[in-house]
């Protein structure tokens, strides 16, 4: 796996080398020409060629690997045990209005804030948190062992406390980790809840902080793939432009991935072991990593391998070109 | 400070200079192809363009640096941080400020009583280390401005976005207490105090500061209560923050004195009277070194790698003394 795939593009620059390495070719070969006149030229031609190939291919080497070991290639896994002193839950909640549908009861919101007071019981000791995102996250309730605060601003959570339209996954992800304090060694989870829809923001960036802040992210998917329609006060329906009632559905594969990225769990709401599942990763039990895992790159050996393409052009340079006199 | 994983690449870099000699100054290398600099009986050829030297001079450097950058990569260096974690609970301390009308009177310079008690307890809260810190506001009603947590820049944040008046005209004090131990009655700090800042009397909540100082003695929370004002007639303006108008004038300035006295014995706490800014100032000085508990802490050592950062400075080198060697100088190989 790539660390930095964001770098692939550097990839091209030994592609363009091919080509001026060629052109250099001939052009030093015009060179001995001009300085040697054309018959010590072709004397000189054997050892230039040699000399050329292994300087070129020193130059190529050399590029090669220099870019391949700032990709970031994972090695092996560097291996520490954690030790925590407890839990910090941070709720990352997706207030958007499509979390008003009610394909799950009571509504996508509803079945939000159940969940998450389900693991508040269930985790007697632990801290939470709470963010909520609309347009962007907003840090609502810091890491606290007040329940009551907790679940008492959870019980009032409805899309009109942001006004921010959207639903940014990204900054609702940089809100959640800023909720964490480095001054104990605690688990470090988020639990997102989202039903997936129109998520916006870098998903790749948020993955990535969350990794190197060794936060562990269970996404739940809060919907159904069927949908629903969005209510509105007054019994009616959240309609498009044309008039049409729109129907909003679960977009799972954004969480799916994000899970994924950060070595986390993907959950639906329907899971019939859902707090069995979320209790495995809060305790320390089950599957999910209870280790720091550091990813040793790989890019000691690349560079070994860059600088014996040095060694091979300096050779290639102090070779002895043949006797001319 | 700047460390190696495995210094021992660095014994590499002593081969720089013996590899410089071999590529540059060593008179039998094979780099070389020697050749008729004049024609017989004629000028000797000048390399006249000093230009050509420095860029090729340039060249050299960046193709050693390149080398230099690739051996120090290898050797894994990195920033070494330590950091303190802590390994035992802090104080839970919950802060209950009344923001009653009068503490906008002007006898507290530079502002008045609620700036300066606004400022105390940010000074309070940024001298504390892992105690959780929650805040209470009371007027005519009391409310959690922010549970007790360890997130001193959200309390900074909340306090720096009270406004006088904002609970309503009234001195709800034992109502903030209550509330207080409503909000500390779960935390499972070995010790719990509320830091209660008032200048008025109880004239507002359905709960009597006697009863709530009960409350708070029975869950075992310290009430520490300080008494802020001076006697007498004291100017004060304020801002309505719902209407936004602007009130001054003159008032009869005091405070219930045996009942915060009385508050404070009842839960093994202490009372404090305050005149001045100065004096508000040594108290919160006082109260936090009384509630100072031993805390265990054990450093972590944190290595940032920064062997990326040499192996881009190393491209970057080689890049450019390509381009230097083969594009500009364009040299025979």
């Amino acid at each position: 796996m790539i660390r930095h795939p964001q770098l692939l593009y550097l990839l091209f620059l030994p592609v363009i080398l091919v080509p001026l390495m060629i052109a250099g070719y001939h052009q030093g070969l015009k060179t001995l020409q001009t300085f040697f006149g054309r018959w010590r030229a072709d004397i000189l031609k054997e050892t230039y060629v040699v000399k050329y190939f292994f300087a070129g291919l020193g130059v190529f080497i050399t590029l090669l690997a220099l870019i391949l070991s700032l990709l970031g290639f994972q090695g092996k896994k560097r291996i520490e045990i954690a030790e925590h002193q407890g839990t910090d839950i941070v709720f990352v909640m997706d207030v958007s209005r499509s979390m008003l549908c009610e394909d799950v009861e009571p509504s996508r919101l509803g079945k939000a804030v159940d969940l998450a007071a389900g693991i508040i019981e269930r985790n007697p000791g632990a801290r939470f948190a709470v963010v909520i995102f609309k347009g962007e996250g907003v840090k609502t309730i810091p890491l606290t062992e007040d329940i009551k605060a907790v679940t008492g601003f959870l019980d009032i959570l409805n899309p009109s406390l942001l006004s921010a339209p959207g639903s940014n996954i990204e900054s609702a992800i940089h809100r959640a980790l800023e909720s964490f304090t480095d001054r104990e060694q605690r688990r470090k989870i988020i639990v997102l809840f989202s039903d997936g829809e129109a998520l916006s923001g870098d998903l790749d960036a948020a993955a990535v902080k969350a990794v190197e802040a060794e936060v562990l992210v269970l996404s739940v998917g809060t919907g159904t793939k069927e949908g629903g329609r969005i209510p509105l006060e007054g019994g009616t329906y959240v309609t498009d432009s044309g008039g049409k009632e729109v129907i909003t559905r679960l977009h799972q594969d954004t969480l799916e991935e994000l899970a994924l990225k950060t070595s986390g769990m993907y959950l639906p709401v329907s899971d019939p072991v859902f707090f069995t599942r979320i209790s495995d990763v809060t305790e320390g039990k089950g599957s999910l990593p209870e280790f720091k895992t550091r990813d040793a790159d790989a890019y000691r050996s690349f560079l070994l391998v860059a600088l014996g393409g040095f060694c091979i052009f300096l050779l290639a340079r102090i070779r002895r070109w043949k006797n001319i006199s | 400070m700047y460390s190696f994983e495995t210094p021992e690449y660095l014994f590499l870099l002593f081969l720089l200079p013996v590899a410089v000699f071999f590529r540059h100054f060593w008179k039998k290398r094979g780099g070389r192809i020697p050749f008729a600099v004049s024609l017989w009986n004629r000028e000797y050829f000048q390399p006249g363009n000093s230009l050509a030297g420095v860029i090729a001079f340039l060249s050299h450097v960046s193709f050693w640096c390149s080398l230099g950058c690739i051996i120090i990569a290898l050797a894994g260096p990195g920033i070494v941080r330590h950091r303190k974690v802590f390994l035992s609970r802090g104080l839970d301390m919950m802060i209950v400020l009344d923001l009653s009308p009068s503490m906008a009177a002007q006898d507290f310079a530079p502002d008045n009583r609620f700036e300066s008690a606004r400022q105390v307890i940010k000074d309070l809260v940024q001298r504390r280390e892992n105690d959780p810190i929650g805040l209470v506001t009371f007027g005519l009603e009391a409310a959690l401005r922010i549970p007790p947590t360890v997130d001193y820049d959200m309390v900074l944040q909340r306090l720096e976005d009270l406004r006088i008046l904002e609970m309503g005209d009234g001195t709800a004090i034992g109502m903030g207490i209550a509330v207080a131990c409503l909000h500390l009655q779960q935390s499972t700090a070995g010790e719990k105090v509320i830091v209660l800042i008032t200048d008025g009397e109880n004239n507002a909540g359905a709960i009597l500061p006697e009863a709530a100082a009960e409350l708070a003695a029975g869950l075992g929370i310290r009430v520490y209560a300080i008494g802020i004002g001076s006697e007498g007639e004291v100017p004060l303006e304020y801002t309505d923050p719902a209407t936004g108008k602007t009130y001054r004038g003159q008032f009869v300035s005091g405070f219930d004195e045996e009942l915060l006295v009385a508050v404070a014995e009842r839960t093994g706490g202490k009372y404090f009277s305050s005149s001045s800014q100065g004096t508000l100032e040594a108290v919160i000085r006082t109260i936090d070194s009384m509630e100072s508990i031993e805390k265990r802490v054990s450093i972590q050592t944190e290595t940032e790698e920064k062997y990326r950062t040499w192996i881009a400075a190393s491209l970057g080198c080689f890049l450019l003394w390509f381009f230097l060697s083969r594009l500009v100088l364009k040299e025979v190989w």
